[in-house]
């Protein structure tokens, strides 16, 4: 089907407007605003499961946003913001540890963050059963952390975590099926 | 009934396995309800939008090159005197090139000086002269961090050019001489440890991919040299191969490398 000069004159203005209208600031902000409040608590979760420390996870989160936002203003392309934010997120995580030479494990920090409105004795029996998961968690290489994080915690879908390690479905199911053995042998050994 | 018993114990130790893990992602879930401050979500968002990024622009020898194309369109009458004027100014600055450091205005010109003369090599002396490069830059970065002037702005283009050169000399890696190969890599990755202990930054961007050929061929010497030495690393060493194997097997190079490193020499038994 053949279309007027006048309709391709139209569509041509349409792509211009839509072009200038992602291209300005404020599409930007808005852009940038949804995707943190949809993302900033799973990305936080997964930082703060892995350094067990608020301080240091505030501060990892904050530099895997202030990256998204970088690319954002700067016209480029994010085609899957969840992976690529799980990804920077677990980037600045090693980088931290390869700069810091850190040990990744702080127990006393653990507690710092949970449910305010439980009651005190629940709480606490949750806390102690939950330290543990979170102590073993911390200690998982940081692609399986990722891949248990992402699939079990967030409920995120196969090809999503997929996307985030970069790798194919196949290679995500078995690093989800390796982490969760290494899991379960770190709690075995503790129980 | 000796298979009967034995299906049963499986069955029995598949159902408690199953069991375990339905445990374990019960309480992985119940992970969820661990959330940030409130106040500090809103906070950074706003600071974070507050941020402004500047698109990089940096002046490479092509755009020198366009500069005195259109110089050349003055009336020929000038053209002898305009070359050898050129000639003059463009030997000095070369000269003066040869010492300047990333970040440096003529910076530029000194690589652009040495890109000819590699050009100009056999495939094995490119790849050999290219690893040298690679070793140049990491001097380069070496020097700024005992300067105090412009150290910042210096040291970040530093990193940017030494990250770009790793990249070209990974990519050399399968034409360097075998014998050579091992030696050469163990030097700088040796040196690049060494350097982003002084300059406390991370050299290796564990997103690029352009370098896992450099790590894959460490992690895999590495590897080697540690099943060889199997005997004599504890139980603790030896999970931690085992893991750098596993690291490998899924193409996580660099991760392998840094699980590898865990296995400190002088703590083998």
């Amino acid at each position: 089907m053949w279309t007027s000069d006048q309709d391709t004159l139209d569509r041509v203005l349409d792509i211009r407007f839509l072009k200038k209208t992602m291209q300005s600031q404020e599409f930007k902000e808005q852009f940038f605003s949804q995707l943190y409040d949809e993302h900033v608590d799973r990305i936080y979760r997964f930082v703060f499961f892995k350094v067990s420390d608020e301080q240091l996870a505030q501060d990892i989160t904050s530099e895997t946003f202030t990256k998204l936002w970088k690319e954002i203003s700067l016209d480029k392309e994010v085609r899957n913001p969840s992976g690529f934010l799980f990804r920077i997120a677990k980037n600045r995580i090693i980088d931290h540890y390869r700069a810091k030479d850190q040990n990744p494990i702080n127990l006393d920090n653990l507690d710092t963050v949970l449910d305010k409105g439980r009651d005190i004795a629940e709480q606490a029996v949750q806390n102690d059963d939950m330290r543990e998961v979170r102590a073993a968690l911390s200690k998982l290489p940081e692609d399986y952390a990722l891949a248990v994080s992402m699939y079990y915690i967030e409920q995120e879908p196969i090809f999503e975590v997929a996307k985030a390690l970069g790798k194919s479905q196949g290679a995500t199911r078995v690093i989800i099926h390796r982490g969760m053995k290494q899991l379960r042998e770190m709690l075995e050994s503790k129980g | 009934m000796f298979f009967c018993n034995k299906r049963k114990g499986f069955t029995s130790a598949l159902v408690k396995n199953t069991m375990e893990e339905i445990q374990l992602i019960k309480k992985l879930e119940s992970l969820k309800g661990t959330k940030p401050n409130n106040e500090w979500v809103s906070l950074v968002k706003r600071d974070i939008i507050g941020k402004q990024f500047e698109r990089e622009s940096t002046v490479t020898f092509s755009t020198i090159i366009n500069a005195v194309g259109s110089v050349f369109e003055t009336p020929r009458i000038f053209a002898p005197a305009l070359a050898t004027m050129l000639v003059a100014v463009f030997g000095f600055a070369l000269v003066t090139a040869q010492n300047t450091l990333p970040g440096d205005g003529l910076y530029s010109l000194k690589q652009a000086y040495e890109e000819v003369g590699i050009s100009m090599m056999s495939p094995e002396e490119k790849a050999i002269a290219q690893v040298e490069q690679f070793d140049k830059r990491l001097s380069e970065l070496d020097k700024i961090t005992e300067e105090s002037e412009n150290q910042g702005k210096k040291l970040a283009a530093g990193i940017v050019e030494v990250q770009k050169a790793l990249v070209v000399a990974s990519k050399q890696l399968s034409k360097l001489p075998e014998g050579q190969k091992t030696e050469l890599v163990n030097n700088i990755v040796s040196k690049i440890a060494k350097i982003e202990k002084t300059t406390n930054a991370s050299i290796v961007d564990s997103e690029n991919k352009d370098y896992q050929e450099f790590y894959k061929f460490l992690a895999e010497s590495e590897i080697k040299e540690f099943e060889a030495n199997a005997e004599n690393l504890t139980s603790a060493q030896l999970n931690l191969l085992a893991q750098a194997k596993e690291s490998f097997d899924i193409s996580e190079y660099i991760q392998a490398v840094e699980i590898l490193y865990q296995i400190q020499p002088e703590t083998i038994e």
